[in-house]
């Protein structure tokens, strides 16, 4: 009786086998792969050739992931910082409500172009592990940095990439 | 937090908060960064209902009282650390089981303790945890005082996030070391009440949770604990035999633990189910069974209501009797109620309310058990089976140690005129 | 019942591999405070396990508890 018993509750062990493949992020030094979307304000859709010539940190995030709240600002102080060197910031919100992603990005004061979530399927090839998401893109458009997660004591690393980024020449 | 931040940035705030409820929780979600330090203090009435007069053959039935409160203080440290201090007071009054003794038709009567015992008991619990790229690890050490009792406990635990996050593997090893001074041990009126004794419990768990769908996470583990040492309680006695003799049990105790849990949301409701199941047996012969289900409901105004309804039945102990015709040839004797065959349903409904840093919760909840709840019939019912009632309400505050956002990045000015990306020419090198 | 608990274990283990792997962007409801293993305030769950651990025969479970008590 014990030992049937115990097999019930293992039983529920099966449920728990829910393992699938998974897609890799790019290589390092591979192309990034297509993205397009519409600005969160709206208006004609963007894709990351728009943004070739410059160094782009691509940087996936949701209103209600923790460490993406506090990376928005960061950023934004980054991207000031850089931008008459080439550098953008590309914010692609991945909440389901772009009314709440638009939100908080006006509160912020972002100042750096964030787009509306893009079709699923074409988040895939970027093998997001984790929210936020960071990939940082040189003049040419080719992933060089990926950043996963965040923490504030990450930024001079960040900080470092994009330098290095920013001093090659295209 | 400073007057600053909550003027400049709205938004921020209301994503700590969101994000705050629930210090350090890391979850399947995504990556640990929540710098709140934590404030809260809770305190709980549990009462036991009187026996009826019928079990204790018309004696006063009334029986244990607690006065919990609980002071809790969480504190991070950088990105990295957070430290956990839990303070527990109780003070316990009340009778409790002494022994069960035939009555004049056979049925078993419960005797209590006739004196009223008085206890307090004091807990300092404290825990640092490292948050790491991929999981966590924590070092627990906590002491436990009573009047009569002493216990020193210390465990470490570590979780591994891994396959994107859709798994969590936890494990923890602990050790606790108890001693007993029973009061009046050894004494004229009580000789055969052990005067001092001890014992080791060693405990290992390891758990692995998967996020099955967007909306469903679920959790199996299973824990081991072994116990070496007096195990038995001082100040219960066993009817043999038309003797009292003292309570007594085997010297070790091999427990084990299949846990099952599963939380589900349903959006359309703003609602979470919770499915807590257990499986338990150990080397006394005791199998036990237990189910929780919980509804978490979301509602207005930063309101939540969770009714919750618990069932947990357990068969007895193999040498436990509600008293003894005749002697045991191992000598294991215990009338204990907690080691008989039950089941026991529980309701609860606890309310909570968010305002601004603060949360405020109260929370009721009735515990009855009766043979009748048990998975099987159950022969010999204990007459001392308990029914109490919780009431419990907590406070806690939240504030964050975040440092302010750099200076021009979150004030609430209009959004300066951007070139869209296409018209800006790049700069060339 | 030994069949019938093969049996619901195969199901189980089907229906884990038809499910579609849970992206990081869609854990929007996982990361909800109503989701956690643990729920209210000020360590309810440490009380409230202590609470029937002094009265129950049954311990164990996903996580470590402090030393015992003389609880009577």
């Amino acid at each position: 009786m014990r030992i049937r018993r115990a097999a019930a509750w293992l039983s529920a062990l099966g449920g728990l086998l829910a393992l699938a493949a998974q897609a890799a992020p790019p290589s390092l030094g591979s192309p990034a792969p297509e993205l397009r979307a519409e600005p969160l304000a709206g208006g004609e859709s963007q894709g990351l050739a728009d943004y070739r010539g410059r160094v782009v940190y691509l940087d996936f995030w949701a209103t209600w992931c923790a460490p993406c709240r506090i990376s928005l600002p960061l950023l934004d102080g980054l991207r000031a910082e850089y931008a008459v060197r080439g550098f953008e910031v590309l914010g692609v919100s991945l909440d389901e409500e772009r009314g709440k992603a638009l939100q908080v990005v006006r509160q912020l004061g972002l100042r750096y172009p964030t787009l509306a979530a893009p079709e699923p399927a074409s988040l895939l090839p970027f093998g997001i592990g984790q929210m936020p998401s960071a990939y940082l893109l040189d003049r040419q458009g080719r992933v060089r940095y990926i950043h996963q997660g965040f923490r504030r004591s990450d930024l001079p690393t960040i900080r470092s990439e994009i330098e290095k980024l920013l001093e090659e020449k295209s | 937090m400073s007057k600053d931040r909550i003027a400049t940035s709205p938004a921020l705030l209301a994503l700590s908060a969101a994000a705050a409820a629930l210090p350090g929780y890391s979850g399947p979600a995504q990556a640990w960064a929540d710098e709140s330090v934590e404030a809260g203090y809770r305190y709980s009435h549990y009462q036991e209902a009187a026996l009826p007069a019928s079990a204790t053959n018309g004696g006063p039935g009334e029986r244990y009282r607690v006065d919990s409160h609980q002071f809790h203080w969480l504190q991070p440290q950088g990105e990295a650390w957070d430290f956990k201090t839990d303070l527990m007071l109780e003070t316990m009054s009340g009778a409790s089981p002494w022994y069960v003794a035939p009555g004049s038709g056979g049925q078993a009567i419960q005797v209590l303790s006739g004196a009223s015992i008085q206890d307090r008991r004091a807990v300092l619990q404290g825990r640092a945890r490292q948050h790491l790229e991929q999981g966590r690890r924590a070092l627990s050490l906590g002491i436990s005082k009573e009047d009569d009792y002493l216990a020193y406990s210390g465990g470490v635990e570590a979780e591994w996030d891994f396959n994107q996050r859709r798994n969590t593997l936890s494990a923890g090893l602990g050790y606790s070391y108890d001693q007993l001074k029973p009061t009046d041990g050894g004494s004229a009126r009580f000789p055969d009440r052990i005067a001092k004794a001890d014992k080791d419990s060693f405990t290992a768990y390891a758990g692995l949770s998967q996020v099955l769908t967007p909306q469903t996470v679920a959790q199996l583990a299973l824990s081991y604990s072994y116990s070496d040492g007096y195990l038995s309680d001082p100040y219960k006695l066993a009817y043999v035999d038309a003797r009292l003799l003292p309570d007594n049990r085997p010297q070790d105790r091999n427990q084990w633990a299949l846990t099952g849990r599963l939380r589900h949301y349903l959006r359309s409701l703003q609602a979470a189910l919770h499915v807590d199941a257990r499986y338990y047996t150990d080397s006394w012969g005791l199998a036990s069974d237990s189910l929780e289900v919980a509804w978490v409901q979301k509602l207005p105004a930063d309101w939540r209501l969770t009714p919750s309804l618990r069932w947990y039945q357990q068969g007895h102990a193999n040498f436990y009797r509600p008293y003894y015709t005749v002697a045991r040839e191992d000598g294991y004797y215990s009338s204990d109620y907690r080691l008989s065959a039950y089941g026991a349903l529980s309701g609860r409904i606890a309310a909570e309310k968010s305002w601004r840093g603060f949360s405020f919760a109260a929370a009721v909840e009735a515990y009855e058990s009766d043979g009748d709840l048990a998975l099987r019939a159950v022969r010999d019912e204990s007459p001392g089976l308990v029914d109490f009632l919780v009431v419990s309400a907590a406070v806690s505050y939240q504030w964050s140690l975040a440092p302010p956002a750099p200076r021009g990045t979150s004030t609430l000015q209009p959004e300066p005129a951007l070139p869209t990306p296409v018209q800006v020419i790049p700069v060339t090198p | 019942m030994k069949t019938k608990s093969l049996l619901l274990a195969g199901a189980l283990l089907l229906a884990g591999c038809g499910l579609q792997p849970v992206q990081p962007w869609q854990r929007e409801d996982l990361a909800r405070p109503e989701m956690a293993w643990e729920r209210g305030l000020v360590e309810e769950g440490a009380i409230r396990s202590h609470t029937y651990q002094s009265k129950e025969a049954a311990i164990g479970g996903p996580a470590l508890g402090g030393g015992g008590c003389g609880c009577n």
